[in-house]
């Protein structure tokens, strides 16, 4: 009996033959979503080596700050992260609305989360701008270096992430279908959502201990 | 069954390799004990620390990925029995 292939609700490929029942040809897990997991983790291991150095020089330091430097900006820093924080909701309902199909939504909730994210890192920028003029460089120390290194690659990846998102919402926007950028936007909001939760891991760290 | 040997006699190498250099490495490293083999003071135990997070995260990292790609896994399985039975 010749195998029939079939479409399903989901858009698996199911595979009827004559000795077996039907088959998901398609794998159990997409290799988008795979390559997005060794990639996180590679990621991962990136900051990983970075906080290490940081506990380093941050656990044998007894006074943190170092007395003639200032100290970080709290209040600023928690409204930033909550701004942060309300992007990855945003990004959730963007998800939502290309599953359901709504595509004014998308559209809505990805300008949205962008613009969080936008705002995230002018804040940032910001506070840096002006920890620079109170004498906070690069090179006063290890206090500023570990603080910049950790921080400004944390700004990078969220710089990448924005980027990443207008370009999903611009093949969004092209598309008459919510559902041709499923993979995209998939992709694009696992790596928002990485970019969050290691903020949430970064900002207690750096900002709190 | 030569393969085999072969196979064995690989493994041995490779463990006599492993176990033979092991004195050198640890010269290699003459600064580092020097500095962390003295008492418990904050600099060793903030290399302590550090080292203790290093070896977590590998561990954290691979068991995090596992444990998603095994949800993922098992949603789309029953994402296809849910067709299965549709059809």
């Amino acid at each position: 009996m010749p195998a029939t292939r079939r479409l399903t609700r989901t858009g698996a490929v199911l595979r009827t033959t004559g000795t077996g029942g039907p088959r998901a040809s398609t794998p159990r897990v997409s290799n988008a979503r795979l390559a997005m997991a060794i990639f996180l983790a590679f990621e991962s291991m990136f900051f990983a080596a970075l906080v290490a150095a940081y506990l380093v020089f941050r656990l044998r330091t007894a006074i943190w700050p170092p007395a003639d430097l200032p100290e970080l900006p709290l209040v600023v820093t928690w409204l930033n992260t909550g701004v942060l924080a309300a992007s990855a909701f945003t990004m959730r309902w963007a998800r939502r609305a290309q599953r359901e199909g709504r595509r004014d939504d998308l559209a809505r909730a990805l300008t949205l989360t962008a613009v969080l994210g936008t705002l995230f890192l002018a804040v940032q920028g910001s506070e840096w701008v002006r920890l620079v003029r109170h004498g906070l460089t690069l090179s006063t120390g290890m206090y500023g270096a570990t603080f910049y290194t950790l921080i400004g690659c944390h700004g990078l990846h969220v710089l990448a992430a924005v980027v990443w998102l207008l370009v999903v919402l611009a093949r969004a926007q092209r598309n008459r279908f919510a559902g041709a950028v499923r993979v995209p936007l998939e992709l694009c909001a696992i790596y928002w959502f990485f970019v969050v939760a290691l903020w949430a891991g970064l900002f207690p760290l750096v900002y709190l201990l | 069954m030569r393969a085999l040997g072969m196979i064995c006699i690989g493994l041995v190498v490779a463990a006599l390799l492993a176990v033979l250099p092991a004195e050198a490495l640890a010269q290699g490293c003459a600064m580092c004990k020097t500095a962390l083999d003295g008492p418990m003071d904050p600099t060793t135990e903030a290399f302590n620390v550090s080292s203790l997070f290093l070896m977590a995260a590998p561990y954290t990292v691979v068991g995090t990925v596992g444990v998603w790609m095994y949800l993922s896994a098992r949603r789309g399985d029953r994402n296809a029995d849910q067709d299965t039975e549709l059809e």
